[in-house]
């Protein structure tokens, strides 16, 4: 007994407790989202990165005189890899499935395109000018709307990569700072979260994420550059600055109270933080317009910034439609271990654990922004989802140091131990690669075929769309900015969006569940004479099959099959025939 | 051996030249899609972010300042592109061009205006921008 009491020194204590707490927080982590032989897996594969990184007897922020016994080179590859998965992954979508095998907002996007590249001018057409103002010197260059969208959201995805690097360069020593930002580019490179953003084609996040990393690395060394760089990514998007800018004025706040309290003078440098901040949030105002801020304000005040007060069926929506945290926890678990790690050494130099022997320095805003956006991932307020793109991004700014330090620490050991560590570099990209690879797409080359039939453009003698008032309808809101942009941006009734659309939420549940097929058609005729041709994509035709609205459209005298995937409904359903043309015949 | 304004005069005409000779390329030379892409993209002009970091930057490795280079360009670019639109309300190709034009003849009057500001005596302002 007494031999096991004289071992329990301070710094014992200290690392047991350390351990538990960090065990214990990924347990509440994945609990609910692993099987137990999972968890176990993962908690002996987080244990093991816990010993080799945090060994008892070795303060948590010892890392100076430790000599890089790796070569510089090997992170160079890394970074190399990085760069080539990156792209890889970004492509391969393109190469499997076509020119728009990425998520829903790709016809919204198209449809602006077709808005203000054709009128030379944005105008009114749309909000966030910066956004698109570089879509002109490529349309000029006679690229099409598809083309330079995309072209534009993958360099985003590389000015990203490199401001990543930028930044990491920044805040860590700069006798490791190429081995720490060469394994943030990997890490990059390997987060299927960060993938998933690129395939949902969030376009204008995408493009100011890059700028908010410059302007954070700019921050850090204290350049003036990154004033106006800020308040560019800001106009560009302003919701992902909402919780840099929360992480901001946590900041400032801490760094103005924390003297007051201590009766010091607070430094001229946090007032002029302040200043800078409010000059920011002027310049944004100016640049994106009074009356646009407004509209977010009252957004944010409709729904006092909880999502859940909206509509049932708006809380998606209003949440971001994206992953939710409960998945995005599963992505992120081979860097997750790595990331607490980043954060623990993060908190252990926060002023308030070295009783007040230093100000707040800019390396604490990184971990303001963390806990300010752990608050909005964890709780679903508004664009909950879409925080977890910058949430993910902030886990990678603290993995990279722990990466790059697991590799130095235990890489140097032997062979086996560098065997080990190629393996979790493979895991890590078999991870991404089975997630790219298994991605289908919304629309299948296939389908856009099919509805590119019903463009006008395609069809220049009105054979198949005759007449002024003929519509396109999907009866799922996944395809609505498809068979919108693919038909010619006319005449599209999708559920809940466009104006064409005359039935509310009732009316389109009876459509979609009712066995009664007269009031099907009831609700069609509510079109007039008109021809609608309904579009019924593979994934609801998967779900689907066999259901009372698949029955209506394969059964009903007045609907013929139009192609594999559209069906052509009329009252007058005797005078054309029917019947499917002959491209489409068997 | 050239005095430094000598110098100074070359590299201005140099770069005025390169911003023509690259927008022009750029919106009326029918090359391959890839080159042209390479030559035209706002963010693949380079120049305006290079003189940024140069006046205001002291980075200290080239992987470094090539990226804060291309961040930095295409976000000048970029604004270039968005308030020559705002204050038109057009989009040609001569807009481009004259926005394109304006920004390299900005960003390189920015990088003289610092280096006038270092001969004269200020260097230790320019120290303190770099950050370690």
């Amino acid at each position: 007994m007494n031999s096991i009491l004289r071992h329990l020194t301070p710094p014992t204590i200290r690392f047991v407790v350390l351990f538990l707490s960090y065990l214990t927080v990924l347990v509440a982590a994945t609990v609910q989202l692993l099987a137990a032989r999972e968890l176990i897996a993962f908690l002996f594969y987080a244990s093991f990165l816990f010993f080799v990184l945090v060994p008892p007897r070795v303060p948590l922020l010892r890392t100076k005189g430790h000599p890089t016994r790796t070569p510089e080179w090997w992170y160079t590859a890394l970074a190399i890899l990085g760069l080539l998965l990156l792209l890889g992954s970004r492509i391969v979508p393109f190469l499997r499935y076509g020119a728009t095998p990425l998520g829903y907002d790709t016809g919204f996007y198209w449809e602006y395109f077709n808005l203000i590249v054709p009128a030379q001018t944005i105008g009114t057409a749309v909000g966030s000018h910066l956004a698109y103002a570089t879509w002109f010197p490529l349309a000029a260059l006679g690229l099409g709307a598809i083309e330079t969208i995309t072209l534009l959201h993958l360099v985003h995805q590389l000015l990203t990569a490199g401001a990543l690097y930028l930044l990491l360069a920044t805040i860590v020593p700069r006798r490791i700072a190429h081995r720490v930002a060469a394994c943030s580019v990997f890490l990059f490179a390997v987060s299927t979260i960060q993938f998933s953003a690129f395939w949902w084609i969030f376009y204008k996040q995408s493009q100011a994420l890059p700028f908010f990393l410059f302007a954070l690395a700019l921050f850090f060394r204290r350049s003036w550059l990154a004033l106006p760089i800020a308040v560019f990514a800001t106009s560009i998007h302003l919701p992902t600055a909402i919780p840099l800018a929360g992480g901001f004025a946590l900041y400032v706040l801490l760094a103005i109270v924390t003297p007051i309290v201590r009766r010091q003078r607070i430094p001229r440098d946090v007032l002029l933080l302040a200043v800078s901040g409010i000059v920011a949030l002027v310049a944004v105002v100016l640049i994106r317009s009074p009356d646009e801020i407004k509209g977010y304000i009252e957004v944010l005040l409709q729904y006092r910034g909880f999502a859940t007060a909206a509509q049932s069926w708006e809380i998606d929506r209003f949440k971001g439609l994206f992953l939710p945290f409960a998945v995005a926890r599963i992505a992120a678990l081979y860097y997750l271990p790595f990331a607490f790690i980043g954060l623990l050494r993060g908190v252990r130099m926060l002023p308030i654990w070295r009783n007040g022997r230093r100000a707040m320095s800019p390396p604490d805003l990184l971990i303001t922004a963390f806990a300010v956006l752990f608050l909005l991932v964890s709780f679903p307020f508004l664009h909950q989802h879409r925080s977890l793109i910058l949430f993910d991004v902030l886990l990678l700014v603290l993995a990279a140091p722990s990466l790059a330090w697991f590799m130095e620490q235990y890489g140097s050991r032997g062979k086996i131990e560098r065997v080990t560590i190629g393996l979790l570099l493979f895991g890590m990209t078999f991870s991404l690669a089975f997630i790219v690879w298994n991605q289908k797409p919304q629309l299948y080359a296939d389908e856009a075929a099919e509805l590119a039939q019903l463009h006008p453009r395609n069809d220049p003698e009105h054979h198949i769309r005759d007449g002024e008032h003929n519509y396109v309808m999907v009866t799922s809101s996944l395809y609505t900015p498809w068979a919108y942009a693919y038909t010619g941006f006319d005449r599209t009734i999708a559920p809940g969006w466009l104006r064409w659309d005359l039935w509310d939420l009732p009316q389109w549940t009876t459509f979609w569940t009712t066995k009664d097929d007269a009031k099907r058609l009831d609700l069609l005729r509510m079109y007039g004479d008109s021809t609608i041709y309904i579009f019924v994509g593979r994934h609801v035709l998967e779900q689907a099959t066999g259901s009372p609205m698949i029955t209506f459209l394969e059964t009903s005298p007045y609907i013929v099959q139009f192609s594999p995937h559209i069906w052509k409904y009329s009252q007058y359903a005797d005078l054309w025939g029917g019947g499917i043309p002959d491209a489409y015949a068997p | 051996m050239t005095s430094p304004r000598t110098t100074t005069a070359t590299i201005g005409i140099g770069v005025a030249l390169l911003a023509i000779i690259s927008a022009l390329l750029a919106l009326w030379l029918p090359l391959i899609l890839v080159l042209r892409l390479m030559v035209s993209a706002p963010f693949i002009f380079v120049l305006p972010g290079t003189f940024l970091v140069h006046a205001f930057l002291q980075l200290p490795t080239r992987t470094e300042r090539i990226i804060a280079a291309i961040l930095l360009s295409t976000a000048v670019n970029t604004f270039a592109i968005f308030l020559t639109e705002e204050l038109t309300e057009r989009m040609t190709a001569m807009h481009i061009l004259g926005a394109i034009i304006a920004v390299h003849v900005v960003t390189y009057g920015a990088f003289l205006v610092h280096r006038a500001h270092l001969r004269t005596g200020h260097q230790s302002i320019a120290k303190q921008r770099t950050s370690r």
